[in-house]
């Protein structure tokens, strides 16, 4: 993938409804900046008849991906659609394409290094804009529980991965996953929301057993009448922008005698 | 530590007696005298006087709306003991399951002349935590490098175990009657499915209303134990699993512990662990009710690794609701509405089960 202009978004590849990376630099990015770890979900060449080594691309989830975009650092391709545009060619003409895309290539790269001629009009969009699809592809998750209590785990600097195995949304950690073992097994609710007490119980049974907590939270829905009743006060002084999802209630849960 | 006889102490599975009638030789007039005289005159004069009846206490809250029942509790010693030893029905208000407070309080306050009978599973359980205890603490020591005194830690440990025994409370004296005799506190607190079915299908338990002492009927208790009419009530879903597991012969507890609804023992908590974790999934006819509850795939996965993880086997109980409740006219009919299907649900890594 070209790496494009001073601006430097993170590219993300959606394809099929699922979202990699598969820049190296890009993931160095995501994990050291944005402590966002993802999951390696490429073949090895070195090894390739074995699944417990994986490597490129990283995926990630949907959260991780409307985060980082809410964020502005980065920007999802449409992997299907650059593919079939620039592969759109007749077949007989195989030349003729590959020489149309290195003209391409090349024009974006020469642009940049002779930005004085002008004979050339610098184009304001690299080849890969050209695929970028809009916020609007994944804003549609920022209302869910689940967004919500990712959002505010992220901000306070934990690791978050999919809890799947335990049945939970997400793992939370509080550095690189692969110094520590989880912390939480994380369920987002929505603030009013019923969930049934044996689910309670299960989750936090299951939890101890594995040595984590089990962490329930919610987001106050934004009309709520008497918000300094119910958070901590640390949260209601805060007048810090919007950014911050502080109007965030949440519970853990570890059941006692154990071992 | 004497080993109970659990064969000798819970003999019936269930609160029934049953009188095997004798064989018959149709050509042998004794034989057939004595025969008709099994089958017609004990049931309705010997069993009239041998038959038990339990008795059991309903109360009752009550809104602007309705009544609603807050708990089924069943007083007398005997009754509680007779309820628990044949078929291991409800809880002790004051134990864990077993209601042992009776004999847990004598052996503290040491009220008889020398030793209490009877183990109860309480002091079972605070023995193995002791032990665990110590093993640890000695545990830790050996890490250190520190060969530690055992005999001496023991004679002390002993000597501190009699000595806090020995100390009894100052609550102690609000235990004791007017008599000086020690109050029974503890009730036998039962389900409502345990008690529609003690009453409903085994019909040996008479629910008496707290406030006004009048008999309950059972379509009346019906009434009461469900908290609206609707077909997919909470309280008949349940009742409609616990019915069908109870014919098969299963002694059913609750399962909250596990995050499941019901577990299954095949003769009860003290003769081996549970088998398997019921959930009850109420299934309608219309396929978008269905969608509308149904549960997602890191539900399952969390479910089975708990239930998996203590070595039971996880059992969806599908109860297929019927449209409407409203026409019948015993209970009988109304039960017979609903359908069961099982279905087993199994983790299985190919890495790691053999089988």
């Amino acid at each position: 993938m070209v790496e494009d202009d001073a601006a430097d978004l993170i590219c993300i590849s959606v394809i099929d409804g699922e979202y990699f990376v598969f820049d190296i630099d890009a993931v160095k990015r995501v994990r050291n900046d944005h402590h966002v770890a993802g999951i390696l979900v490429g073949t090895l060449p070195q090894v390739p008849q074995q699944s417990v080594f994986l490597g490129l691309p990283v995926q990630l989830m949907p959260e991780e991906v409307a985060l980082l975009v809410q964020q502005g650092v980065a920007r999802i391709i449409d992997e299907a659609l650059s593919h079939r545009t620039i592969l759109a060619v007749d077949e007989n003409n195989i030349d003729e394409a590959v020489a149309k895309l290195k003209i391409n290539e090349l024009e974006s790269t020469e642009s940049e290094s002779q930005g004085a001629l002008a004979s050339y009009i610098t184009p304001t969009v690299s080849i890969t804009d050209k695929y970028a699809l809009p916020e609007s592809s994944v804003s549609a998750i920022y209302d869910t529980p689940r967004f919500h209590v990712y959002k505010y785990l992220h901000q306070k600097g934990y690791f978050i991965s999919p809890g799947l195995r335990f049945g939970s949304q997400f793992l939370a950690y509080p550095g690189d996953p692969l110094r520590y073992h989880s912390h939480y097994l994380v369920r987002g609710v929505g603030y009013e929301e019923e969930f049934s007490l044996l689910e309670l119980v299960g989750s936090g049974r299951l939890g101890t057993g594995v040595k984590k907590a089990w962490m329930v939270g919610g987001r106050l829905p934004d009309d709520w009448q008497d918000k300094s009743a119910v958070l901590r006060p640390s949260q209601t002084n805060d007048g810090e922008g919007s950014e911050t999802d502080d109007d965030f209630v949440s519970f853990c849960i570890e059941w006692a005698g154990f071992g | 530590m004497k080993k109970r006889n659990l064969n000798a102490i819970y003999t019936n599975p269930l609160p029934v007696e049953v009188v095997p009638l004798p064989p018959l030789v149709p050509h042998n007039p004794l034989s057939v005298a004595y025969y008709v005289y099994q089958l017609v005159f004990v049931p309705f004069v010997w069993g009239f006087k041998r038959r038990r009846r339990f008795t059991a206490y309903l109360e009752l809250y009550t809104d602007s709306v309705s009544s609603y029942v807050s708990s089924i509790a069943v007083n007398s010693y005997e009754d509680m003991q007779g309820l628990w030893k044949a078929g291991f029905f409800g809880k002790g208000t004051q134990s864990r399951s077993d209601p042992t407070w009776e004999l847990r309080t004598a052996k503290r306050l040491q009220e008889a002349s020398g030793e209490v009978e009877g183990v109860a599973p309480e002091e079972v359980t605070a023995r193995r935590r002791a032990a665990r205890k110590k093993f640890k603490n000695a545990r830790a020591l050996a890490e250190q490098g520190i060969v530690a005194n055992n005999t001496a830690m023991e004679k002390v440990e002993t000597s501190e175990e009699s000595r806090r025994q020995a100390l009894s409370r100052s609550e102690d004296t609000q235990l004791r009657d007017s008599e000086g005799k020690v109050r029974r506190l503890e009730k036998l607190q039962l389900t409502f499915q345990e008690a529609f079915f003690l009453a409903y299908a085994l019909d040996i338990i008479d629910i008496y209303d707290d406030r006004t002492g009048d008999l309950v009927a059972v379509p009346y208790l019906l009434g009461l134990l469900m908290p609206d009419w609707s077909p997919d009530n909470s309280f008949i879903i349940n009742y409609v699993a616990y019915h069908h597991y109870r014919s098969h012969g299963w002694c059913i507890r609750n399962g909250v512990k596990f995050g499941v609804d019901y577990l299954l023992y095949r003769r009860g908590p003290p003769f081996s662990h549970a088998e398997f974790g019921v959930i009850v999934v109420p299934l309608y006819s219309d396929e978008s009710k269905n969608q509308l509850t149904r549960k997602d795939w890191s539900w399952s996965s969390g479910v089975n690794r708990v239930v998996g993880g203590v070595k039971k086997v996880l059992v969806l109980c599908y109860v297929e609701v019927p449209d409407c409740i409203d026409k019948w006219h015993t209970v009988e009919e109304l039960l017979q509405k609903y359908k069961v299907r099982e279905l087993v649900l199994r983790r299985w890594i190919p890495s790691r089960n053999r089988d």
